[in-house]
């Protein structure tokens, strides 16, 4: 068994910076998490932390002029006779054969806006029939066979006759159960979801949410679920991991993430999102500031200009390093330990 | 002017609002079927308070706060406002002309804060362009005024020479929200005015409108699909689902008990920030109905776990089931439904 | 990045080379130095004469003289140079009297020859077959099919943002019946379209009627395009959350468009207008060179390289085809200018 205790995915320090004329962005300076088999990582962070480019620097499809610099994706991929191998993403080729494989094989990405990851050209039925045919090598009819099993499986309704619609025939809710259709062809033991509900209602939020849930125990997939509500990540969550400006501030089970935050930005942000069970018209405790312009990241740790616990002459000099502070428990902050 | 019925205390009432969309097809533009975006909407804000309409997409809530400011003409119905003279007028019917005068009461704060701003205008130009063209046409004192309304909203006044871009989301919304200040509103409609802040922005925005409220004695139409963020500022709520309100209550009783089953379940899906607190959620079944093809009787009834089959032929009115408390549903006395404390 | 870089150069070469054919239609009588309908039937289909720039140790710009006859056996012209002659050319030499930019009157040219002899002249690009100056013929060509492409977009930019603007902003009937107009229009083919209205013009009007109904009769098709881009972004600023919020200020329809909507689309109005210069010329270099759109004695450049049709002619005197040579340029530096444009319009461009 002693694989089950072994990630299937771990990421270790990552770098991804984007090397544009106005200068260097570091979108992912230093980001490392542990994937385990039928669990979820939820990487939570506000805009322009880098967990969407942390995503797309796993599964190396980083647009120009970005480009992964540093760290390892280690992949631990079943081989055929039993015996498991590992390969760092890190270092294939992005355009190679073999990372076209892991793609869509080892590990399936959906997107937050169904409608532009979908080819408006094709009805779902032929992307899903290619996707299937691709990792599985069925034959056409077996493989439609597969798909239309994968779109009942994903609640969509009458699926023998939706499979030869197009993503614009499909309301918002049915077309993100077709990206996950989709993204379930080739049968994923991850599965990255990229902000997967946000464009939804609420009550079609939930749905999908439960969805994923379902689908994840059925399959005993990970999911590595990206996203800014601290809500979906609270229901659907079993580790953390807080970014922001490019760095994990705070990782950890999230028990401890929402009850016992250590991070001052983790315990800020979460006492200042309003709460459905908050008293009626009750003030909320703010984080002071605004999100830096990633091209002028701040010296030192980046959140010391809005943090309530700033040390001068610690925190703008140095940059904190993510420090475990009990077994589960991982913080970058030097309120845990001098630099 | 008419309509004597309002009484002072209320700023705002809305009676029996429609607005119907048209759908025209085809080479000659052939008129096919009509979209019931709004239909039938009555509420009223008193003064000084806020009044959310929350709902999910498509039930109506920004069409009916843009009929409001008379972005869109309505269709049908009463908008009835009273003015800072005092006098009630009928915004729904009023000619273009005299609505101008009218429109320096009554503003509105966006929630797009990228396309909300001209790109091509400086902040100066963006927050004087009320004052300006409402006659404070000598730039000295309009500058100063500028400077005076970006103070309030907590922006350094030096920026005012700067372009949107070079600020954050949240920074916009400020200036938007400045811009609605310019000319001593007494209505703010609040159009999702926090959906698209970064989380840790969203509560700066939301404590800044509290604030101003407080201090200009605002009154808010408050537009929100987001329920945790409505909880915080409304003294009303009121649901919408397909083009009309499904319950209105004042939000504690709203939150804690619910009387229309969209309600319940609306609550019970919102994601809570607390892993201890995974509770069996309501799923509903299927999705928002089409306006342009509402479903017969109650429009919820596809979707609502208590259907009964007068549901299904038997549209509800909107009844009072307490004080205060008003509900859209056959069955909004017989059942107890489960809401969320605080 | 590079690619980037590489566009915008060509955009400011492009708008360096359209700066400079403008200024050719500007001087165009002085850059001349024979008057366009001046023939010779002695020295038809002359080769370009080589300029000479030294003479004796000295700056001293002359040409040799020539001598034709007739070939017994081809009955050809052919020409000798006789290098015992040698014709002198002087700068801002006197010429044929002309008013420049309309007003001034002079006889000054670039160049010109020394003296008064008749047998003394100049022939840069050759001539053509009735013996007129082929430089000169293409410095007047030049004037007349620019100007008339610029009144063609002229028109069509008054017609497109009359219309398009009629049409976005109030929308409706107005909008449905411009916009089937529109669609009408663009579903003929353009060169029958052409053909039939060029056919129809009357046999005896002027030049400058022709002139005018031909820039008429292209701008026609022009126009539709710029209503649909004005058409366009009317309706998309329309929407804009800071067109409504300028209303809710107050501010009058006039100002919302003039202070707003105008600026906000200026730029693509100059760009799509940019664009669509190079389609009014190559519209009225074609029209003129399958003889239905202007007629000798007029000139442009359709009815210069109207000579150049035939394949022989082309054989005997290949200079004949040199009026290509700005047409294709000037299309190609509108183009990269227009495309340069385009880009920087969009204020949220990469």
């Amino acid at each position: 068994m002693a694989a089950a205790d072994q990630p299937i995915l771990d990421v270790r320090d990552l770098r991804t910076y984007f090397f544009r004329e106005e200068g260097t962005v570091k979108a992912v300076d230093g980001a490392s998490f542990e994937v385990f088999a039928g669990r979820t990582v939820g990487i939570v962070g506000e805009s322009g932390c880098g967990k969407t480019v942390t995503a797309k620097s796993i599964l190396r499809i980083v647009e120009r002029p970005g480009r992964v610099v540093g760290g390892q994706i280690y992949l631990r991929r079943a081989a055929h006779n039993g015996q498991a191998s590992t390969v760092d993403l890190a270092t294939l080729d992005p355009d190679g054969a073999e990372i076209r494989r892991i793609r869509g094989g080892d590990i399936a990405l959906v997107f937050q806006e169904p409608m532009s990851s979908i080819s408006p050209v094709h009805t779902i039925g032929n992307q899903m029939v290619e996707t299937v045919q691709l990792h599985t090598g069925l034959g056409a009819s077996a493989a439609r066979e597969q798909a239309i099993e994968m779109l009942r499986l994903v609640g969509i309704p009458k699926p023998e006759r939706r499979i030869d619609e197009y993503a614009f025939q499909l309301s918002g809710g049915l077309r993100q159960r077709a990206m996950i259709a989709l993204a379930l062809g080739g049968h994923p033991r991850i599965l990255i979801a990229d902000e997967p509900t946000t464009a939804l209602d609420v009550t079609t939020q939930a749905q999908i949410l439960d969805l994923l849930r379902h689908l994840q125990a059925q399959e005993q997939m990970a999911i590595v679920l990206i996203t800014h509500n601290l809500g979906v990540v609270a229901e659907m969550c079993d580790e953390v991991v807080v970014m922001y400006l490019g760095r994990v501030v705070e990782r950890g089970p999230v028990d401890a993430i929402f009850h016992a935050p250590k991070h001052p930005y983790t315990r800020m942000l979460l006492r200042s999102i309003p709460s459905i069970h908050a008293q009626v018209r009750t003030k909320l405790p703010t984080i002071a500031g605004s999100i830096p312009h990633p091209f002028n990241r701040p010296r030192g740790c980046p959140f010391h200009p809005r943090c309530p616990d700033f040390m001068p002459g610690v925190c703008d000099q140095n940059e904190p390093e993510l420090r475990a502070v009990s077994e589960s428990q991982a913080v970058s902050c030097f309120l845990y330990g001098a630099p | 002017m008419m309509e004597a019925a309002t009484s002072p205390d209320y700023l705002l009432e809305v009676r029996g609002l429609r607005k119907y969309f048209l759908i025209h097809k085809g080479f000659l533009r052939k008129l096919v079927g009509q979209v019931r975006a709004v239909d039938d909407v009555s509420f009223s804000i008193e003064r000084g308070q806020t009044l959310a309409l929350v709902g999910e997409s498509g039930c109506g809530k920004t069409t009916t706060a843009r009929c409001i400011i008379r972005a869109h003409a309505p269709t049908a119905g009463q908008i009835l406002f009273r003015t800072d003279a005092d006098t009630v007028v009928d915004v729904a019917q009023l000619p273009k002309r005299q609505l101008r005068p009218l429109r320096r009461q009554m503003q509105m704060i966006f929630q797009d804060p990228y396309s909300s701003l001209n790109p091509r205008k400086t902040l100066l130009d963006i927050v004087g362009e009320p004052l300006l063209v409402n006659g404070l046409k000598n730039r000295q004192e309009r500058v100063a005024r500028v400077a005076d309304l970006l103070r309030l909203v907590g922006l350094q006044p030096e920026y005012m020479r700067r372009f949107p871009h070079a600020f954050s989301g949240g920074q916009r919304q400020r200036v938007g929200i400045a811009r609605a200040l310019a000319l001593h509103p007494s209505l703010i409609v609040a159009d999702e005015p926090v959906s698209a802040l970064d989380v840790s922005v969203q509560a700066q925005i939301l404590n800044l409108l509290q604030d101003l409220q407080a201090q200009f004695k605002l009154t808010y139409l408050f537009v929100a699909h987001d329920l945790s963020v409505v909880k915080h500022v409304s003294d009303r709520v009121a649901v919408m689902y397909v083009g009309q309100i499904v319950e209105s209550a004042p939000t504690e009783a709203l939150y804690t008990a619910p009387k229309h089953p969209y309600t319940e379940s609306l609550l019970s899906a919102v994601p809570k920030p607390d892993p201890r607190l995974r509770a069996q959620r309501i799923v509903l079944e299927g999705e928002v109905a089409d306006p342009a093809h509402p479903p017969s009787g109650c429009h919820f009834h596809p979707r609502c776990p208590y259907v009964l089959p007068v549901c299904r032929t038997e549209p509800p009115a909107l009844e009072a089931i307490a004080p205060g408390h008003f509900v859209r549903c056959h069955r909004a006395r017989e059942l107890t439904l489960r809401g969320v404390g605080s | 990045m590079r690619w980037r870089f590489r566009r915008h150069k060509l955009a400011i070469v492009g708008s360096i080379v359209v700066i400079f054919f403008y200024t050719v239609v500007l001087f165009a009588d002085f850059l001349a130095y024979a008057p366009p309908t001046e023939s010779e039937a002695q020295r038809s289909l002359l080769a370009p004469q080589g300029i000479h720039w030294v003479d004796h140790g000295r700056i001293d710009p002359y040409v040799y003289g020539f001598t034709g006859r007739r070939d017994p056996l081809t009955l050809k012209r052919v020409y000798t140079l006789d290098p015992t002659k040698k014709i002198s050319l002087r700068i801002f030499a006197h010429g044929f009297p002309y008013r420049l930019f309309g007003l001034i009157p002079t006889d000054r040219h670039l160049i010109g020859v020394v003296g008064a002899r008749t047998e003394d002249t100049l022939f840069v690009l050759g001539t053509d077959e009735q013996g007129r100056d082929l430089w000169s013929r293409l410095m007047y060509a030049t004037r007349t099919s620019l100007i008339i492409g610029l009144a063609g977009v002229t028109i069509a930019l008054f017609l497109g943002v009359l219309l398009g603007g009629i049409s976005g902003f109030y929308g409706g009937g107005v909008d449905t019946a411009i916009q089937r107009v529109i669609e009408i229009l663009r579903s003929i083919p353009t060169i029958p379209l052409w053909l039939g209205l060029a056919a129809a013009l009357p046999n005896d009007w002027t030049i400058g009627q022709v002139y005018f109904a031909i820039t008429l009769i292209i701008s026609l098709i022009g126009w539709t395009e710029l209503a649909r881009v004005v058409r366009g972004r009317f309706l998309s600023l329309r929407e804009e959350e800071f067109v409504m919020a300028a209303e809710l200020a107050g501010s009058s329809q006039v100002r919302i468009i003039l202070s707003h909507m105008v600026p906000s689309f200026l730029s693509h109005i100059i760009a799509a207008t940019t664009l669509a210069l190079p389609a009014m010329i190559v519209s009225e270099t074609s029209l003129s060179f399958l003889g239905l759109g202007l007629r000798p004695p007029a000139v442009s450049w359709g009815v210069l390289l109207q000579q150049a049709q035939n394949v022989q002619a082309l054989a005997i005197s290949p200079w004949l085809l040199i009026p290509a040579i700005p047409v294709i340029t000037v299309i190609l530096a509108f183009n990269f200018t227009g495309d340069g444009l385009r880009d920087a319009a969009d204020p949220y461009g990469h």
